[in-house]
């Protein structure tokens, strides 16, 4: 049974103006979001991926930014098309977002409690008295001890963790279909990304929310994706389901990001291998040829590479890569 | 064969005194490194892990002096460092060199990439200006940089080409012993790789001696010989990179690498994830500091503190259950 995407995103293209010309920084992005899912978006920084969640959720500075082309739709609307007092009821509510740092993205002269509250207040007709209720139960329901004694504690009087946490409860309050999460753990400790994640995973299987996570690591993508869209230099350049992009990836590209970070293994042996790199750094979104954007980079790269785009090409039911030689890359 | 030590460090103890909070109440200090003890040998690479708040980089910047030690020696190539007055410590920082994490607060935004390289050069005294202009442009290519690039500013670099400038930074005075900070956490995974194995390649090619701090025990697996976890200011297990995966003993150990997500099939949910936060290191718990987190903690643990002791050879532990 097919089913009826929740969220789309076609042709999307956003680009910036700068003193030194127009950067494209997202370029045709096509995705889907089904009900329930969960997508992993990878990729290093500056290829697009944060810009991609901006964009869904209309926080692109305009100017400098611009969004040139492409429709978001969310079930029927499309979100590029709303009014901005429209757009505000759908984000926080609808859609809503989980950012990299949780100590700068809560603001430190109000209570956690006051914060969570006000999410609550603005999209639910809710009295004070109700919604200091309702945010007691989604701290506790984030896992948070003691949350009628945490409402009154401030940003700093908290660890990484339990910040991270007040922002999942803060996003999740009004039972959003869509949550954004971009590079939720990023600034924490390993044991630490265990709760979080593990915490996700139950609260996406309780309220049936489709997630989004935005990541540069592949392994945290296999612990918690179905579905994989690798990006670099503002495209898709590979898409499918996890075990199809980890097992048998096809973009050289996503080879390599898979293949340069180090595997923890059992037994070690005595000998140290190198690692894989991946050549060169990220170019500069400005002084993009026509052709593929990791030629310059890439292991398998011929003469026409550099000169024509390659072309979209199906693998599977849900697995394709945009690459001119995938037959060779195995 | 068993080469010489070429660091030592014995008991070392790094406590921080804190303002008191009102006039008769006992200062309060945090306990941030409390009695660790390690060697090295020359031309290895040794592993420090642990969550945030363990202790790790303070034990490292306790040993190059950068923090005072309170008490404990740290000797490298047969001197304490602990002992040496600030003129001798000044002629000693030749020999031992850091890496932070984060290369771009870790450089002065003012100055170019030449003159960040040649800055030990000229704060040491080491030869003529020509000859340290050579060395910078040695420097630079040693570590995968365009001679023309000195004339750029940090700004100028991706984050890769800035930890590079770094690298060459530490290596300029030609020091035996280099401390890397999490040098690799700030940069894209792909990004990582490339510093990684230039690490490793320049190790070879100059028989360097690295302690090595990361949180990722995917990262310290690849790069360290010998490996120790750190808990709250102490060691809780410590062994060579071999033995440590294999025989895992400590209970947080086994607990830091269940938590590292990995590309491997694994059934959803299978390890149970630490609970809680790492308690302060002001007031840590009493007996074993780790019983407040530990899911096997027994009675004994609460009121006894293990020491770290040779379980098996060349692996010690410190845990009552072992």
């Amino acid at each position: 049974m097919k089913q009826e995407p929740l969220l789309q995103v076609k042709g999307l293209c956003v680009d910036f103006s700068t003193r030194k010309g127009n950067v494209r920084v997202l370029n045709h992005l096509d995705l889907h979001l089904l009900p329930g899912e969960a997508l992993g978006i990878v990729g290093e920084s500056g290829c697009g991926k944060s810009m991609t969640a901006l964009s869904i959720m209309r926080l692109v500075p305009v100017p400098p930014g611009n969004i040139s082309n492409g429709q978001i739709l969310l079930k029927d609307t499309d979100l590029l098309q709303l009014k901005e007092d429209q757009m505000q009821d759908i984000r926080g509510n609808e859609i809503s977002m989980i950012f990299q740092e949780p100590m700068t993205s809560l603001n430190p002269v109000f209570t956690v409690g006051s914060q969570v509250a006000e999410n609550i207040r603005r999209h639910q007709s809710a009295t004070a008295a109700q919604a200091k209720e309702k945010t007691i139960q989604m701290l506790e329901a984030v896992g948070i001890p003691a949350p009628e004694l945490r409402i009154n504690q401030y940003p700093h009087e908290m660890s990484g963790g339990m910040r991270q946490r007040v922002m999942i409860a803060m996003a999740l309050s009004c039972q959003p279909s869509v949550l954004i999460a971009d590079e939720p753990t990023t600034a924490l400790d390993v044991t630490i990304q265990a709760q979080i994640f593990d915490l996700l995973k139950q609260i996406q299987q309780e309220m049936k929310t489709s997630v989004i996570l935005i990541t540069h690591d592949m392994s945290v993508i296999a612990e918690f994706a179905d579905r994989v869209i690798v990006m670099y230099a503002g495209r898709k350049v590979e898409e499918g389901l996890v075990r199809d992009i980890i097992d048998n990836p096809r973009h050289p590209y996503t080879q390599g990001l898979i293949s340069c970070v180090p595997i923890l293994h059992k037994d070690t042996g005595t000998e140290r291998k190198e690692l894989n790199e991946i050549p060169g750094i990220v170019p500069d979104l400005r002084k993009l040829g026509t052709g593929c954007s990791f030629a310059p980079r890439c292991d398998y790269v011929k003469d026409h590479c550099h000169e024509k785009m390659p072309p979209e090409v199906t693998l599977g039911e849900h697995h394709t890569a945009f690459c001119w030689h995938v037959e060779e890359v195995v | 064969m068993k080469a010489q030590p070429s660091l030592k460090i014995e008991n070392l103890r790094t406590h921080f005194k804190l303002s008191r909070p009102h006039l008769f109440a006992e200062q309060p200090t945090v306990y941030a490194v409390d009695g660790v003890s390690f060697e090295v040998e020359q031309g290895r690479t040794f592993g420090l892990v642990g969550e945030s708040g363990c202790g790790k980089s303070t034990t490292a910047l306790s040993i190059l002096r950068l923090v005072e030690p309170t008490s404990g020696s740290v000797i490298l190539k047969g001197t304490d460092v602990c002992q040496l007055n600030q003129k001798e410590l000044r002629g000693y920082r030749r020999q031992m060199q850091i890496i932070f994490q984060d290369p771009y607060s870790s450089m002065n935004p003012r100055k170019t990439a030449g003159e960040i390289i040649q800055s030990p050069l000229k704060i040491q005294k080491i030869g003529t200006p020509q000859q340290q202009n050579k060395r910078v442009e040695e420097l630079l290519e040693v570590v995968g940089l365009r001679p023309e690039q000195r004339n750029l500013y940090p700004h100028q670099f991706s984050g890769g080409q800035r930890q590079r400038i770094c690298v060459a930074r530490a290596l300029a005075p030609s020091p035996d012993f280099i401390v890397c900070d999490e040098p690799v956490s700030a940069l894209d995974v792909a990004i990582q790789s490339q510093i990684l194995n230039l690490l490793v390649r320049l190790q070879r090619e100059f028989n360097l001696t690295y302690l090595f701090i990361s949180h990722d025990m995917a990262v310290v697996q690849h790069m360290c010989d010998d490996i120790a976890v750190m808990y709250l200011g102490k060691i809780v297990e410590k062994t060579d990179r071999r033995s440590l995966f294999l025989n895992v003993k400590h209970p947080y150990t086994k607990a830091l690498l269940a938590a590292v997500p990995t590309t491997d099939i694994k059934p959803k949910g299978a390890s149970a994830p630490l609970k809680g936060d790492v308690p302060s290191p002001m007031n840590p718990p009493s007996g074993c500091r780790f019983h407040t987190r530990c899911p096997l903690a027994i009675a004994r643990c609460i009121e006894e503190e293990p020491l770290l002791q040779e379980c098996l050879p060349n692996h010690w532990v410190a845990c009552h259950l072992v």
